[in-house]
């Protein structure tokens, strides 16, 4: 096996500069929305979401014999069975004979056994199935890219537009609702922006990456910041700096994308973790 | 004069779960109206329902345009402390209804919050991270955030739970001072019987889904209580203020006055 040297590494890098923007803008937009997923303790509505989008593009390739037209556009259908999950996350408060958390891991155990039923009966079969869970990002075309530029826009805009709606409306829902704040409407919007980065993020960088971009760069940014938009920052380069990482050391060493780009979010997280705990006892 | 909140023959709860039957109450400009009651009694859910939080299953919820801003306090204990936010960005909150999409905080926003703080005095806790506040701190931190919006009703939902003396002291100092000072109309849920009675003006009473309601001097009288909480209660005067302590009977009179200290120390 050729290993490929540094100068190689960073030639690779400028040759694949639209799948590098890509996950860039994947990294920006995942942990600008994982920030919210972190603060209201809902990580596991992501990771589910993001299994229900995964079996929504195997249900995508398992149509195409039937139905061609599916396999064509796995986002579509992807979109569809993710915001599938987010009417059902965002209006079941939990009840006595099933608590909220319970209806989360069903979701996730339903979605998770039904991706791999269609893998198996998919066309495509197992290489679909790695391409799910660690991303293709290298093989982006320039079309591609536009798609993920629209979609990081768009979510982008909406959480600029209404930042302080969500961040209200989640801290403190009774007192949003005393002020006028349609509390109910403004966390649908949140979790539809959730479920639609989802459902578009994961055929290009991997259920495995997506659902890390949500969780780690936030918290990496809560252990040594203290303030929101610092914590928004830290987030955000947490997320860019271990793409480009992990793209490197992708080429490097020959992996896929999401692996070496997750061991790069962890490592940053544990130097974080590390200098909040310092800082504490200092204090 | 119309009352500010009206209550007529309402019923509400969770989905199936009726918490309360058949309740009419009523809160007049400047009023302070104490709900107290047993634990799980419903206080929690007749103060959303009076502040439209909760959609009453039947019945009517009137409320006077006078009523204007409500300000709602909640219990601090539900406010998460994962949130990386200061004293002022929580305040500021109070201010978001009068921004648009896209808008920044002005300066009107900042001083309105400042204001606020000070009114409360905690102006100098402004760029202090609220996770890392005394219990005191963050209620006058949430009741500031309720002052911004300039309410013509203040309500508060256990604003003294798990507070020690000194605080729960100040706490009700200050809201009574917002109460007389700047006549604010306030409804205030607490289980803290003892402290509320000794606030309020009229006192509603939540217990097994009904609602009894009164003025302090009728509602707080051994009997009444007694029969409300069906078991033996006293009411003692010390001075001006009135404590109420389980009847022990046969227990001795030593014991009662301890308790009558033990309450005067709560009230003085």
């Amino acid at each position: 096996m050729h290993l490929m040297t540094w100068p190689e590494v960073l030639e690779g890098l400028r040759l694949n500069q639209i799948g590098l923007t890509a996950g860039a803008l994947i990294a920006v937009v995942c942990s600008t929305i994982g920030l919210y997923v972190v603060l209201k303790r809902i990580v596991f509505v992501g990771v589910s979401l993001a299994q229900m989008s995964g079996a929504g593009v195997s249900l995508a390739f398992l149509l195409i014999p039937v139905f061609p037209l599916a396999g064509n556009h796995p986002l579509a259908v992807s979109l569809v069975v993710t915001l599938v999950g987010v009417l059902l996350y965002a209006q079941h408060g939990g009840s006595r004979r099933v608590p909220r958390d319970s209806a989360i891991g069903i979701g996730y155990l339903v979605a998770a056994a039904l991706m791999l039923i269609f893998i198996v009966q998919s066309p495509k079969g197992l290489e679909e199935a790695r391409d799910l869970l660690d991303g293709n990002i290298v093989a982006l075309l320039d079309r591609d890219l536009v798609s993920v530029a629209v979609l990081s826009g768009v979510v982008l805009a909406v959480h600029v537009a209404f930042h302080r709606q969500f961040l209200f409306t989640s801290f403190d829902p009774e007192m949003a609702a005393t002020q006028g704040f349609r509390v109910r409407a403004w966390e649908l919007l949140l979790y539809l922006t959730l479920g639609l980065t989802i459902a578009a993020s994961i055929q290009y960088a991997g259920l495995l990456a997506v659902f890390a971009y949500m969780v780690m760069p936030p918290v990496t940014g809560l252990c040594v910041a203290s303030r929101m938009r610092a914590v928004l920052a830290v987030a955000v380069l947490t997320a860019v700096f271990s793409t480009v990482a992990g793209f490197a050391l992708a080429l490097k060493l020959d992996l896929p994308t999401s692996p070496p780009t997750i061991a790069v979010m962890a490592l940053v997280l544990g130097v974080a973790w590390l200098t909040s705990r310092l800082r504490g006892a200092a204090a | 004069m119309a009352p500010l909140i009206e209550l007529k023959a309402v019923c509400a709860g969770y989905g199936r779960n009726r918490v309360l039957h058949d309740v009419s109450l009523r809160v007049d400009a400047g009023d302070f109206l104490g709900i107290v009651g047993p634990n799980g009694s419903g206080k929690s859910t007749l103060l959303k329902t009076m502040l439209g939080l909760l959609r009453p299953s039947s019945g009517d919820l009137v409320r006077s345009s006078a009523a204007g801003d409500v300000g709602y306090v909640p219990q601090r204990d539900s406010i998460d402390p994962i949130y990386p936010l200061t004293v002022l960005d929580i305040v500021l909150m109070g201010a978001y209804r009068r921004l648009r999409p896209w808008s920044r905080i002005g300066p009107r926003e900042r001083d309105l919050a400042m204001h606020s703080l000070d009114h409360v005095g905690i102006a100098d806790l402004a760029s202090r991270r609220y996770s890392s506040l005394s219990g005191g701190q963050k209620q006058r931190t949430v009741i500031a955030r309720a002052l911004v919006g300039q309410p013509a009703l203040l309500a508060f939902d256990e604003p003294t739970n798990g507070m020690d003396l000194p605080a729960e002291r100040s706490t009700m100092d200050l809201i009574e001072r917002l109460h007389v000072d700047d006549g604010i109309t306030v409804l205030m849920v607490s289980h803290l019987l003892n402290t509320v009675v000794n606030y309020a003006h009229h006192i509603a009473f939540v217990g097994d889904g009904r609602v009894r309601s009164g003025s302090v001097a009728e509602m707080i009288s051994a009997p009444t209580l007694s029969e409300l909480y069906a078991a033996p209660v006293q009411v003692v005067m010390l001075g001006d203020r009135r404590i109420v302590l389980p009847d022990r009977g046969s227990h001795g009179e030593h014991e009662v006055r301890e308790h009558v200290m033990e309450g005067a120390a709560r009230c003085t």
